[in-house]
């Protein structure tokens, strides 16, 4: 004779489609949608919406304004985390270096200029999203493979000695805030 | 428009260490005193670092758990330099040479980087010996691989701390 389970099963899917919501408010005004799990990627999001008690309830008349992140950026942002809220945690790194492959769905997603992308990993390092922070510095340190130290150099703009020099003089011979 | 890596926070810069190769670190120091600075403060840690000594060819592997111990810098002399144009290159405690700078493959695929000097002497050879102790932090003691028949003259005083 079988027994019957007493706590009824609950279909993972079902729970995926009712997910607790939070609105997000950009620097310039745009609102954004993002579930639980999502905003969960953000060690910053998630300390702000527990540290102000936002429940089921009560998330979406509360939205979460982000001064620091522009909408463009935060809409990479929650791309980002809806595609990943599922993803199991990573194991911990043994090495300095971080080995893994990037895949095709976030290489296009962090296909954009590298004035945005800079902008995106300021953004990023803000909101403490650890994931999308190694996918982006693995399309930075990608930059470098086959190059030369002037190739690189230029890639990552980076002064010669003689104009970090020139440039601490300047620095130095102008007037400070007294002056 | 470049990506100013030098622009972004400490933190930042760190984690984009962590996405390139040894050698992708130890040819970003040579760019720039700072970018050396930076790259060192990062405090890369590795197990162990293998000097390797032959007749044809000087180089340094590094050694981490899990992973074959592959070269990541090679170097050797060219006293005609040709090819890719030369560059000064700052080494070790300042020390100033010109050589040529190379990204290669191994042949386990590790991309190394190698350098050409005109002449490769004990100055040469322990500028970059300091080089690498400066930018990576080992925790096993060193190890060196001498072919028999390298003249001991190029040898610099191999040290673990």
């Amino acid at each position: 004779m079988s027994v019957e389970p007493e706590v009824p099963i609950v279909q993972v899917e079902e729970v995926r489609e009712n997910p607790v919501l939070y609105k997000i408010i950009s620097s310039d005004n745009h609102v954004f949608t993002i579930s639980e799990h999502a905003v969960k990627l953000s060690k910053t999001l998630w300390d702000l919406i527990t540290n102000l008690g936002l429940t089921a309830e009560n998330a979406l008349d509360n939205p979460i304004p982000v001064e620091n992140v522009n909408g463009k950026n935060m809409e990479t942002i929650v791309q980002f985390c809806e595609r990943h809220k599922y993803d199991e945690e990573e194991p911990e790194y043994t090495n300095y270096i971080r080995e893994f492959v990037l895949p095709e769905w976030d290489r296009q997603l962090l296909s954009i200029d590298n004035e945005e992308l800079f902008q995106l990993i300021l953004a990023t390092n803000y909101l403490d999203i650890q994931k999308l922070m190694d996918y982006c510095c693995r399309v930075i340190g990608d930059m470098a493979k086959d190059k030369t130290p002037e190739e690189l150099r230029i890639i990552y703009g980076i002064p010669t000695d003689a104009e970090d020099d020139a440039l601490e003089r300047s620095a130095s011979d102008s007037p400070g805030p007294s002056g | 428009m470049p990506l100013p890596l030098l622009l972004f926070p400490y933190v930042v810069q760190k984690e984009i260490f962590k996405s390139m190769e040894y050698c992708e670190m130890f040819l970003m120091s040579l760019c720039s005193k700072r970018m050396k600075q930076r790259v060192s403060q990062a405090s890369v840690k590795i197990a162990k670092v293998w000097y390797g000594v032959y007749p044809d060819m000087k180089f340094i592997a590094i050694q981490d758990l899990e992973r074959p111990v592959d070269v990541h810098i090679g170097f050797d002399d060219q006293p005609e330099l040709s090819g890719v144009k030369p560059v000064e290159m700052k080494i070790g405690d300042n020390f100033k040479t010109r050589g040529i700078v190379k990204t290669l493959l191994t042949t386990l695929k590790q991309e190394y980087c190698l350098i050409r000097v005109p002449k490769l002497d004990a100055k040469v050879t322990k500028s970059l010996h300091k080089h690498v102790k400066q930018l990576f932090r080992h925790t096993i003691p060193c190890g060196i691989e001498i072919d028999m028949n390298s003249p001991t003259e190029e040898l610099p005083i191999y040290e673990n701390n």
